[in-house]
């Protein structure tokens, strides 16, 4: 039992870091040409004409379609919305027009830069208020006839709102008549990129009919379906191989680069195609996350318990859906922090505006709920004079207790252990000021859930011995394949973690994975590798049982040999055991499919819910120390302290990378990071005008695991990856506040703003 | 990248030359802007040529009050230096906290003055330390020598050799540094010449340039207090996607006020 909760060395490491890990972009075909996509101008308006004669005709360019040529297939996440190319409707700055393979990139470029495009500028709508108002022009007048997937099948949508969630229980109006304190609190999160390094690429061609691309996405599947319905043809006639991911952190869920390098070839007849965005065309057209409007009112009795809350939140799509019309039902869940409160309203929209899509971002939602919930305790705290963890303990949801869908939380008290353990590390700050600098600490508390989604995984006995991983899981980066599936198959089958060989994802080949999102690789595709491992188990035994002693009963698996136990030493290596499978018509292969199953709930407890309960939910707190200069305004993280509860660590090195890398997005989102729309336009273009935090910036962060195995998870381990981001940007902010001695509402809290609070 | 010449004199002589031939020369120096300039397509020179070959524009020695610097010396060479260490340390530190190691390692000295980036650091030593920055043709003042954003007083074809900063009895220099980048939103650089303070700002306005208010108020009270009293305008500084124009006037108060109190240890 070695293998599980230690800090072994990922498989992919060496490569990465030495520069040798092939990404799509280092990954060519011979033959292949070379593809650019030209994109909209203007933020909104009418496509008079595209003209591309004058481009088609000059050197090297083999192709160039717009969307009068490859037909008018529509793809999305829930709600299909999308084509690949605007047809008349430009609805965002940078949409895509037309693309041109040539066969060099330069000459690609040249040709695009040649097409004439003229557009009719039409009045945006660029912020959600312009979009809701009673007679905003639509963003999609056709919305009604766009197809919906499974997942999607609650969803509320009307006009402009892609996504509607209302909760209405019964209490609320009266708990707030017979209130001893209200507190009403406004809270306003900015756009934030993934920031990953590797910039979306995909190589596509059409071999004997059929479409074949490869790509770094983190759900290789969702691509065949995108594919499939933008190219028009059978879901099993696109064909997406997976490539070293160069991180995505939601971004490389949905379709990017595929589709544009999968109709350029097949208007070349075939030949391969590359498409790589340049950084600024990727900024403008990731799925980045989306910008919101939150507002909570909670009621308040005499003895300070909360009565009910009122929550309502806007969220800006942007021009197309993605995954942004499913977060009004993430934000239900999340409402009412951990906490009892009487019932609580809440209305969520998820709005079209003529700016570019927003989309998954790691912790989808979280961020920006927590921030909101968390501040808004932090605020309550403070009205009733009393101290915010002390004020979060004595409500905080008790084992058993239910959530706004009806559904039991079994083990709330993990959350309150969490909260213990951060306060222990990091008490109260002790001077609050020295010359200029201000010192303050916030914390934030809550759960989060692992996605149930479900995934597949087949293990072969290869003729050496070695165990050959097939699954439709990608690595995004987090070791989720490298370490947590690696370990978790190494531990189940007796070997080391080099007897452990996983591909990569090819839709041909491995079984459906719901890919590298929502922090359930390890959890979900963990599980379905203890199934196959069951199935594989029985055939190993089946066949060495004849190469064993008689009275072999009990077999099991030890450092790659079959081993009888009770019967000396009596043993078998398992190249020896495939040998014999091979001539005894024995498939020496198990293979495992596991979700999870969903728990009970109340099935009205809100309209427009398109996830209604929360599985394998996971404990946290976070407590931050910041110093704040009080002369420049600037913020500086002194210390940050997590307490997460992970189920069962696999490999806690690889979870300590994935605190430490939420830690430092959450104090980018915190405190530097924004995407500003001006007029439908992003005013940051590039990394250097887009503030991420640097190495210098993070402080050492100090991490306790908590772990309470879970039942179903693979050694009872549940989803780790998410939970580090969606608490930071609360406990920072809280930090701020409580440093400065004023409340801060919007995010980023930039130099500039801190200044103004004290000024004022 | 797109098709240009690609030229590497070996001589100031033979550079120059190659200037006048061509029809829209660059001089390459570390290439810390040029390069990324290029690629983004906001600069297309027909012709690059590339001073790294060129003899004679490295290395730095000291004496007689005067810390020499070639101008093809590099950041990290300027932050390690010992007569730079010794002499002018505030110089040293300044060198130290450009940019990243990576750039440190490449950038060169005459390469960030004769770009005259407004938020480059170094313009900032130039005007406080009344450095005199030597070219292939002559010898410019280090107070006249910035003009405005992205211009100095360099000529079409004219190449800087070396840059001379007088040793001052002290100095400090503080920035506070874009959270990206590391280049300065706003740096100070505070000298004290036995007795007469200098103060050069970076970041803040169009190019470098001496804060005279502030200098006046210094020579009067060299205290971190006595630049309280002094009035910075926000006319004409930079606002940009960064900070406002009023942010920076703030800024130039605040570093001068650190750089003083640095200073004066």
């Amino acid at each position: 039992m070695t293998n599980i909760g230690s800090d072994l060395p990922r498989a992919d490491g060496w490569d990465k870091v030495a520069g040798k890990s092939q990404y799509t972009v280092d990954y060519s075909e011979s033959g292949m040409l070379h593809g650019c996509v030209l994109r909209s101008p203007v933020v909104c308006g009418r496509i008079v004409r595209v003209d591309v004669e004058a481009a088609r005709s000059m050197p090297g360019v083999r192709a160039v379609v717009t969307a009068t040529n490859v037909g008018n297939g529509r793809a999305g996440m829930l709600v299909r919305d999308q084509t690949l190319f605007a047809d008349r409707e430009i609805r965002h700055h940078g949409e895509a027009i037309a693309a041109v393979a040539a066969d060099t990139l330069a000459q690609a470029r040249a040709a695009r830069d040649a097409i004439e495009l003229e557009a009719e500028s039409l009045p945006a709508l660029t912020t959600m208020a312009q979009a809701l108002a009673s007679d905003a022009p639509l963003v999609h007048p056709d919305w009604e006839s766009y197809a919906l997937n499974p997942m999607a099948a609650e969803l509320r949508r009307q006009g402009n709102v892609a996504g509607e969630l209302i909760a209405d229980p019964d209490g609320v109006d009266e708990a707030f008549e017979r209130a001893h304190l209200v507190v009403e609190d406004e809270f306003c999160v900015d756009r934030q990129y993934q920031a990953y390094l590797e910039p979306m690429s995909a190589v596509a061609r059409f071999t004997d009919g059929r479409c074949i691309v490869r790509t770094g996405s983190q759900f290789p599947y969702n691509i065949r379906e995108e594919l499939a319905a933008y190219l028009d043809v059978r879901l099993s006639d696109v064909r997406v191989i997976g490539q070293t991911v160069g991180g995505g952190f939601g971004a490389k869920l949905g379709c990017g680069t595929e589709g544009y390098a999968a109709v350029l070839s097949r208007a070349v007849g075939g030949r391969s195609v590359r498409v790589v965005k340049t950084r600024d065309e990727d900024i403008v057209t990731a799925p980045v996350r989306e910008n919101a409007e939150l507002r909570i009112r909670t009621a308040l009795d005499a003895e300070g318990n909360m009565t009910a809350r009122e929550f309502s939140c806007d969220m800006d799509c942007g021009a197309y859906g993605l995954e942004t019309p499913t977060f009004p039902s993430i934000l239900f869940h999340f409402a009412a922090g951990i906490y009892r409160i009487g019932p609580v309203r809440v209305h969520a929209r998820a709005v079209y505006t003529n700016t570019p899509p927003t989309g998954a971002f790691r912790g989808v939602n979280g961020p920006a709920v927590y921030f909101a919930v968390e501040r808004h305790m932090d605020n309550i705290a403070r009205r009733l004079n009393e101290d915010p963890m002390a004020f979060r303990a004595r409500h905080m949801l008790r084992d058993g207790d239910t959530l706004l869908n009806g559904q039991a939380l079994a083990d709330a008290h993990i959350a309150r252990e969490a909260c213990e353990a951060v306060q222990k590390s990091l008490p109260a700050v002790g001077a609050r000021q020295s010359g200029d600098r201000l010192r303050g600490v916030g914390s934030a508390t809550g759960f989060w859930v692992t996605n149930p989604l479900p995934g597949s995984v087949t293990i072969t006995v290869g003729e050496d011995g070695r165990l050959h991983v097939l699954t439709g899981a990608n690595d995004n980066g987090s070791g989720a394949v490298a370490m947590g599936l690696t370990q978790i198959v190494a531990e189940a089958m007796g070997v080391s973690t080099g007897e452990v060989i996983v591909g990569l994802p090819d839709t041909d080949l491995s079984g459906y994975d719901s890919g590298s999102q929502g922090s359930r690789t390890t959890h979900i595709v963990g599980k379905a590798a203890l199934i196959a491992i069951d199935d594989l188990k029985t055939r190993i035994f089946d066949v060495a049982r004849q190469m064993l002693p008689p009275g072999a009963n009990e077999l099991e698996l030890v450092g790659g040999m079959v081993r009888a136990v009770g019967i000396g030493d009596a043993q078998v290596p398992l190249a020896a055991v495939f040998q014999m499978a091979n001539f005894s018509n024995v498939s020496l292969s198990g293979s495992g499919t596991y979700a999870t199953t969903p728990p009970a709930f109340t099935p009205g407890c809100a309209v427009g819910l398109t996830m209604p309960s929360l599985l394998t939910p996971t404990y946290h707190a976070h407590r931050a120390e910041v110093e704040v200069d009080s002369v420049t305004g600037n913020v500086r993280l002194l210390r940050y302290v997590v307490a997460q509860e992970v189920g069962r660590a696999i490999n806690p090195d690889g979870i300590m990378g994935q605190i430490q890398g939420g830690i430092a997005q959450g104090i980018g989102f915190t405190l530097t990071e924004n995407l500003r729309l001006v007029d439908g336009r992003y005013l940051e273009r590039s990394l250097e005008a887009y503030r991420l935090p640097l190495a210098q910036d993070l402080p050492r962060v100090e991490v306790v695991l908590l772990e309470h195995p879970d039942s179903e998870g693979p050694f009872g381990a549940k989803g780790v990856a998410e939970p580090p981001l969606v608490f930071a940007p609360a406990a920072i902010a809280n930090a701020v506040s409580d440093a400065v001695g004023k409340p801060f509402y919007k995010l980023p809290i930039t130099p500039e703003d801190v200044l103004f609070a004290l000024d004022t | 990248m797109y098709q240009f010449n690609y030229h590497k004199p070996t001589t100031l002589d033979e550079a120059a030359a190659q200037f006048r031939d061509s029809d829209d020369p660059i001089y390459l120096s570390g290439g810390m802007t040029l390069i990324p300039t290029m690629k983004q397509r906001l600069a297309a020179p027909t012709d690059v040529i590339d001073l790294q070959a060129v003899e004679g524009l490295t290395g730095i020695s000291a004496s007689g009050g005067v810390v020499s610097v070639g101008a093809f010396t590099r950041h990290a060479e300027v932050a390690a230096s010992p007569d730079v260490v010794e002499a002018i340390p505030a110089l040293a530190a300044l060198a130290a906290g450009i940019g990243d190691k990576q750039v440190r390692n490449r950038g060169t000295i005459g390469g960030s003055i004769a770009n005259s980036d407004p938020s480059a650091d170094y313009p900032a030593a130039v005007v406080a330390l009344g450095a005199t920055v030597h070219t292939t043709s002559r010898a410019i003042s280090g107070e006249s020598y910035f003009h405005d954003l992205f211009e100095t007083s360099l000529q079409p074809g004219e190449i800087v050799t070396r840059i001379d900063f007088p040793v001052p009895a002290r100095a400090a220099y503080q920035k506070f540094p874009n959270p990206a980048s590391r280049y300065a939103v706003v740096g100070v650089m505070v000298a004290d010449f036995g007795g007469v303070i200098r103060v050069g700002v970076t970041g803040a306005g169009p190019c470098a340039f001496r804060a005279s208010g502030i200098e006046e108020v210094l020579n009067a009270n060299l205290t971190p207090d006595a630049v309280d009293a002094v009035e910075v305008p926000d006319a004409g500084f930079n606002s940009d996607l960064h900070a406002s124009a009023a942010y920076r006037a703030h800024l130039v108060k605040v570093m001068a006020r650190r750089a003083v109190a640095t200073m004066l240890g």
